[in-house]
Parts: structure tokens; C-alpha cells; sequence
């Protein structure tokens, strides 16, 4: 399936266009769920990150004969097992209530869409360094919306960053809540679509003028 | 027998309204707005999410009970829950393709997309933590897929309108289900506090 008709990659794809959090909505339910801090999206991200890139990898080693109902259950199995090291590494980087605070999402990192349908639709049909390539482009970008993410609750939920305190004449507690993560993430989403077509119809405009 | 009927109907509630994978801890997003797009998959998959989560439940319990004490149970259990729901995909795919192969044509394209999912495996996991009885872990199993399949359907019910021209085109789609779900999510919360 190794073909040369597969559009080349572009870091953009993933960080951008096809951003896993707030262009798609593919893996968004754990940043809405965990990303309340900055603490917690530093951590959402470190183990996202590593369980995706590493079972991509190894996933990829596996023989394409196998029937796609036994590739799908192996694919999750190498995740979980990745997931071993990874969530070890995590709780020696940062502090363990953080980790152990949002170990619903962390685990179900394992499940993510990334590994189970990308992989397949997407990432194995390239060769191997372009797979890396536009792999790291989906991990950065679902990393960069995460930081966003946190970054914005953190300070409007209690008008802190990191411990720091940020001075803001209103504070917004709700948003600590899973329903305002909902809320704010579908607005960034919106705002970033609309930023994105704006580009997308200008660059467009100009290539019309061109000619 | 009417003691464990009320643990299981409890757990069910709890599961459905309380623990709403969806509303409550955002699980299965992706899952939901799949099923808003396409809409022709809704019953199938949602079908396959009770009846993996009720399942595996079950399983889950015992592994639980025997094995919770052991030092590194915790860092293990995804790899655990993901072998269990593994299991439970693979022989009930076996027995669909060898007893109703024009069902297993039909579902064989999205049936993955109802075992490995954040919403099962989160549930299975949120169950762990409260712990309980055998029927408490099927009652809220079963809650969670039922609890679900409401997300689904309060979503599926309003995907026309919240994709209708009166929306702005940026927010159409995902940006306008993430708001509404949301609202729904902030309604029953304050519901239940």
C-alpha cells in the first residue's frame, strides 16, 4: 500500500489542519477532562506523546497479513504495554498525586484514535521516516491545543499559571469543571476554524491573482 | 436476590445519569461525534459499547478481586482491561462471522470503533476505583453503555439543528456538539449537586 499517489507530508497536517484536539475532535475528550491545569496538560502531553510515537513504531513492525480485527486488538496491546514505562517515567518527573489525579485520562491514552484508526488510514501507508514525520506533526499538535488548554483554565479557574499568580479582575471556577471544558474547547475549535478558512480562502485569492 | 437487584439498579443509575462517561468525565467523544456524522451506524455501535462494557465488567470484577493486592495491579491495568475487552471482541466476532456472516459483513467496517474506545475502557477503569459487588460491576457496565447511548441520541437529535445555516460556518460540526454537549453536561451536574 506503500504508494507514491499518497499526498506528501507536511508537519502542518496535523498540527493545523488536521489538529487532533480542535480541528477534528478525535482526542479531545481527555484534554476537556484532564487539561484544568497546566500540570496536568504538562503530564496529559508527556504521556500521550510517548505511548502514541513508541506503539506507532512498533505497531508498524507487524506483519500486514494478519486479519485487521487481530491488528486492531494488537495494536491496543503494544499501547498498553508502552504505557507500562511511559506512566513509570511520569510519576519520577512529576509529582505522583498530579499523575495519580488524572489517571482516568492517562490510561485511556492507550485507546487513542491516533494508534487505532491513523495508523491504518494514514500513517502505514507512508514510509517509514515520512510516518515519523507526520506522526510528530499529530503529536505536536494535540501537545500545543493540551498547553493552550491548561494554560487558559489554569489562569481563568483561579487566576494562577503554574503556581504563579496572574492578576485578572474576574476569576471563572467553572472551568475547572468538565462542562467548561466542553464550552471552552468547542470555542477555541470555532475560533480556530475560522482563522484557518480566513487563511485558506486568502491564500487562495492570491494564488487566483497570480494566474 | 432483591438486595443484588438494587445494587445492580443503582450502579446502572449511577452509571447512566451520576458517571455519564460522556457528559460527566468526556469520555467517548470521538466516538459520539462519529455517530452524529454518520448516523446509519448509531444502533450498531452503541448496541456494541453496552454490550462490550456489561461484559467486560464482569471479567473485570474478578481480575479485581484476585489481583488487586498485588504492588504493580495499578500500572497494569490497562494492559489487563485492554486483554479482557480484547477477549471479549474477538470471540464474539468469531461467533458472529461463524453463525450470522451477513451481520458480520455489516459491522466488521466500525465494530472496532464500539470495543476500543476511551468510553469503555474509562468506565471499566472509574468502576475499578469505586469498587463493589459482582452485580454492582455489571449494573454499572450496563449503566455505562446505556448512559451513552443517551449521549448518543440526545446528540444524534440535535445534529440537524446545530449543522443548519443559523449556525456560524466555523462553528458548525464538532465546534457546535463540543458547546451543546457541554450544556447538557452543566445541566446535569447542577442536577446532581
Amino acid at each position: 500500500m506503500e504508494t507514491s499517489s499518497v499526498r506528501k507530508v507536511r508537519l502542518s497536517d496535523g498540527i493545523i489542519r488536521q489538529n487532533a484536539v480542535l480541528m477534528s475532535g478525535l482526542f479531545a475528550g481527555p484534554v476537556i477532562g484532564a487539561a484544568s491545569n497546566l500540570q496536568n496538560a504538562v503530564v496529559l502531553c508527556w504521556v500521550f506523546s510517548l505511548v502514541t510515537l513508541i506503539s506507532i513504531c512498533f505497531c508498524r513492525l507487524l506483519p500486514k497479513k494478519i486479519a485487521f480485527a487481530v491488528r486492531i486488538v494488537l495494536y491496543a496491546l503494544i499501547a498498553a504495554a508502552v504505557y507500562v514505562p511511559v506512566i513509570m517515567t511520569a510519576r519520577l518527573l512529576f509529582a505522583v498525586e498530579t499523575v495519580n489525579g488524572i489517571g482516568l485520562y492517562l490510561t485511556v491514552t492507550v485507546a487513542n484514535p491516533l494508534i487505532l484508526s491513523k495508523t491504518e488510514s494514514r500513517f502505514f501507508l507512508r514510509s517509514p521516516l515520512q510516518m515519523l514525520k507526520d506522526a510528530f506533526g499529530f503529536v505536536l499538535g494535540f501537545d500545543l491545543s493540551c498547553l493552550l488548554v491548561g494554560t487558559l483554565r489554569d489562569i481563568l479557574t483561579d487566576n494562577m499559571l503554574w503556581n504563579m499568580r496572574v492578576q485578572l479582575p474576574f476569576q471563572i471556577p467553572s472551568m475547572g469543571r468538565v462542562y467548561g471544558g466542553f464550552i471552552l474547547v468547542g470555542v477555541l475549535a470555532g475560533l480556530c476554524r475560522a482563522v484557518y478558512n480566513r487563511r485558506r480562502s486568502s491564500g487562495s485569492e492570491k494564488k487566483e491573482a497570480k494566474q | 436476590m432483591a438486595t443484588v437487584f438494587t445494587r445492580m439498579l443503582t450502579a446502572a443509575l449511577l452509571g447512566i445519569f451520576i458517571e455519564n462517561a460522556a457528559f460527566e468525565h468526556a469520555l467517548g467523544v470521538n466516538v459520539l461525534l462519529y455517530t452524529a456524522r454518520k448516523k446509519e451506524n448509531l444502533i450498531g455501535i452503541f448496541i456494541g459499547v453496552i454490550y462490550v462494557t456489561t461484559l467486560s465488567s464482569m471479567l473485570t470484577c474478578l481480575t479485581d478481586r484476585y489481583f488487586s493486592a498485588w504492588e504493580y495491579y495499578n500500572i497494569l491495568i490497562p494492559f489487563i482491561y485492554i486483554f479482557i475487552m480484547a477477549a471479549v471482541y474477538l470471540l464474539t466476532l468469531l461467533a458472529v462471522y461463524k453463525f450470522l456472516p451477513s451481520l458480520f459483513r455489516r459491522v466488521k467496517k466500525y465494530v472496532h470503533l464500539s470495543v476500543f474506545n476511551c468510553a469503555v475502557l474509562g468506565a471499566l477503569f472509574v468502576q475499578s476505583n469505586i469498587g463493589g459487588t459482582f452485580a454492582s460491576y455489571v449494573g454499572y457496565g450496563l449503566g455505562t453503555g446505556l448512559g451513552f447511548l443517551l449521549a448518543g441520541y440526545l446528540l444524534g437529535a440535535a445534529s440537524s439543528r446545530l449543522n443548519s445555516e443559523s449556525v456560524p460556518a466555523a462553528f458548525r460540526g464538532m465546534p457546535i456538539m463540543l458547546i451543546y454537549v457541554g450544556v447538557i453536561s452543566l445541566a446535569l451536574s447542577s442536577f446532581w449537586t
